[in-house]
């Protein structure tokens, strides 16, 4: 008979959140204005190589790709669950973006006019899908495996743990493909991405109070279906 | 499951990612797309294609509620300038420029009035000027034969004829001034008293 997953989550999971590890506030607050100076040094960057590929410069449409390809990965790959989709759809939205580049006003950043185009071709593609669902979340997991903090994290636990949270992330998978498309975006971006409310907002082009209302309605269905994997 | 337990968990997602050098393998294929599409690509395809891309960046609603009721606009006053005013006949090559041209029997200046209905029912050949006789009749100028139908409908002449019964008796004490002239008939006035004729002639028998 296994432990109770609920039992075992909290001495697994909680130690790995930033807000468990309880950094002092002095070095909390100096954490947030490193932070700040890394996005303004992150947008100014953005916008020397997007003026440089609007004036035909590929060498820094390349660098473009090459740093935000992992945030849209994780975004398309959450929405899909399938590495093949995945890497198709990746393409189509950085086409997209390579023709779309000169109508870039900057209004909004670039990371958030690139998330707005890959979240809009994910949803246009998962409707044309259908229900068809291809999980090939297996070939990733294993990376996880190999991943530092990951390791770090199930450096204690038992080898019966371990398959426990395996199994619990497959459940969670396959619970995230039963929300709808536009709650599987939110819930990908606020708690996988880690992206605050008003950016998903500005993203989706909804309020800020919907986006905590689809947040709210999808942890209580994700909840609803992982409760019926540990009842039974 | 709590909620913190469940945000922890979906956290834990965030390690998925793809394989080593799969971003390196990502970046020559977007290129290999791009030449591809470049190469496949008419001038004219880049061209819409650039056209497409440009208003897709100008998502307004309003500016494209406005621009589909100018076109619509645009469209609905070309189409009516388009319409035909009035075929043409082998009589009648001008259409309907004698009709314009004739002066109106029933004018909306005229002083009798005119229920809005007959106004807007009658065809333009009915248009054509009334001529009372003297006996009360009514008559129709043959302007409208050039027209193609040389008479009205019946029911607009029972129409026309209550209309003239109504002007005839107006006319009787207040002439139309918009009303053709027609030639005087020159008539002693009689009066009738106790159903004798009576005149205002001078008697010549004293």
């Amino acid at each position: 008979m296994p432990p109770s997953l609920t039992q075992a989550l909290p001495t697994i999971l909680l130690p790995t959140l930033p807000e468990a590890q309880s950094p002092c506030a002095t070095g909390a607050l100096a954490g947030r204005k490193s932070a700040t100076m890394q996005e303004q040094d992150s947008r100014r960057e953005d916008d020397q190589l997007i003026a440089r590929s609007q004036n035909g410069d590929p060498a820094a449409f390349d660098q473009l790709v090459v740093k935000y390809s992992p945030r849209l990965y994780g975004l398309v790959y959450n929405m899909t669950s399938n590495h093949e989709d995945t890497n198709d759809l990746l393409q189509d939205i950085w086409a997209k973006a390579f023709r779309s580049i000169n109508g870039f006003r900057g209004r909004s950043s670039f990371p958030t006019w690139m998330h707005a185009i890959a979240v809009n071709m994910s949803i246009n593609f998962l409707k044309k899908r259908g229900r068809r669902s291809h999980l090939s979340l297996d070939d990733i997991d294993a990376n996880v495996e190999h991943d530092k903090e990951f390791m770090e994290l199930t450096a204690g636990s038992t080898p019966v743990r371990e398959t426990n949270l395996k199994e619990l992330q497959k459940r969670l998978n396959e619970a995230m493909q039963k929300l709808s498309h536009e709650h599987r975006a939110v819930v990908t971006m606020f708690d996988i991405q880690g992206m605050p409310h008003a950016e998903i907002a500005s993203i989706l082009g909804i309020s800020e109070g919907t986006v905590r209302s689809r947040l709210f309605y999808a942890h209580r269905q994700l909840q609803a279906s992982l409760g019926e994997f540990h009842q039974n | 499951m709590n909620d913190d337990q469940l945000r922890a968990l979906l956290r834990l997602k965030r390690y998925e990612q793809p394989p080593e050098g799969y971003y390196d393998r990502l970046l020559i294929q977007i290129r290999q797309n791009q030449r591809t599409e470049l190469l496949r690509k008419s001038l004219w395809n880049i061209a819409l294609d650039r056209f497409r891309t440009f208003f897709s960046s100008h998502n307004t609603p309003a500016l494209r509620y406005a621009g589909a009721t100018a076109g619509f606009a645009l469209a609905g006053f070309l189409g009516l300038r388009m319409l035909p005013q009035d075929p043409p006949t082998a009589t009648n090559p001008g259409g309907a420029e004698i009709a314009e041209a004739a002066p109106p029997a029933i004018a909306p200046s005229s002083p009798f009035p005119v229920p809005q209905a007959i106004q807007t029912t009658m065809p333009v050949q009915s248009h054509a000027p009334l001529h009372m006789h003297a006996q009360g009749q009514l008559q129709t100028q043959p302007q409208h034969t050039l027209l193609g139908d040389p008479w009205p409908p019946l029911e607009h002449l029972e129409t026309l004829r209550s209309m003239q019964r109504t002007q005839a008796i107006r006319t009787s004490t207040s002439p139309s001034q918009s009303l053709p002239q027609r030639p005087q008939i020159q008539r002693s006035t009689r009066y009738i008293i106790d159903a004798r004729p009576v005149s205002y002639e001078p008697s010549f028998s004293f």
